[in-house]
């Protein structure tokens, strides 16, 4: 594991409807914009773990499309092309 | 390397082929290209909601091809066109494969991602090189 950082501990205090706010040093260094998602996860021992949601490439969402989609047979759907573009050149 | 997309590689990624899933996975660590020449565009569309995809997951798909840097949908222009006429004249190839040739060839791919025995004549002169699975 790489560091690019040394180690910030701060402490901030929930405010009211659960918000907190993360320190000014911490959004400066990291770059931490408004609007920028985070996810939180709970951990067994009690711990809470904030971590940025990274923006999706649009290749994920090539790929995200092609998982959701059903499934079918591929070389049929090929052969029937195929013969489509054939018809065109007899 | 820079690949030129038959509609045949479309329909194998939809098909979730791992061949043609990890080439799409290759293209966001940008150690690979991928061209979609506009007909193979219309062509995989029609195929696809034929096979029952919804239009949703198709828009979805071809929204990541437009935004991404790294999988290119190519227009067909006067140069392409032109060329196409050609090779469907002089090898006796259908029009589409034709068009999906002549984009490879003029936007510098390296490989013709195709099963289609029709380029095989434009394999043995080298125009192109093809691959397939």
């Amino acid at each position: 594991m790489r560091f690019t950082h040394a180690l910030i501990t701060e402490k901030v205090r929930l405010a009211k409807k659960g918000q907190i706010t993360i320190p000014k040093s911490i959004r400066d260094e990291d770059g931490l914009l408004e609007d920028d998602l985070f996810i939180v996860t709970h951990l067994p021992g009690g711990d809470l773990v904030l971590r940025k949601q990274q923006e999706k490439q649009p290749e994920d969402l090539m790929l995200e499309a092609i998982m959701k989609a059903p499934s079918f047979d591929a070389k049929e759907a090929w052969e029937e092309v195929k013969s489509e573009r054939r018809r065109e050149r007899s | 390397m820079k690949y030129c997309a038959d509609t045949w590689f479309i329909l194998e990624a939809f098909a979730k082929n791992t061949a043609a899933i990890s080439l799409i996975e290759e293209t966001r660590r940008g150690k690979v290209r991928i061209i979609i020449p506009i007909i193979v565009f219309a062509e995989s569309h029609k195929k696809l909601m034929q096979k029952g995809i919804s239009q949703k997951l198709i828009d979805d798909f071809f929204e990541g091809v437009e935004a991404s840097e790294k999988v290119e949908l190519i227009l067909i222009d006067k140069a392409i066109a032109g060329e196409a006429a050609r090779i469907s004249h002089s090898y006796t190839v259908p029009l589409i494969d034709s068009l999906v040739a002549a984009t490879s060839k003029l936007t510098g791919c390296d490989i013709l991602l195709s099963e289609d025995s029709d380029y095989n004549l434009l394999v043995k002169s080298r125009y192109i090189k093809k691959h397939s699975w």
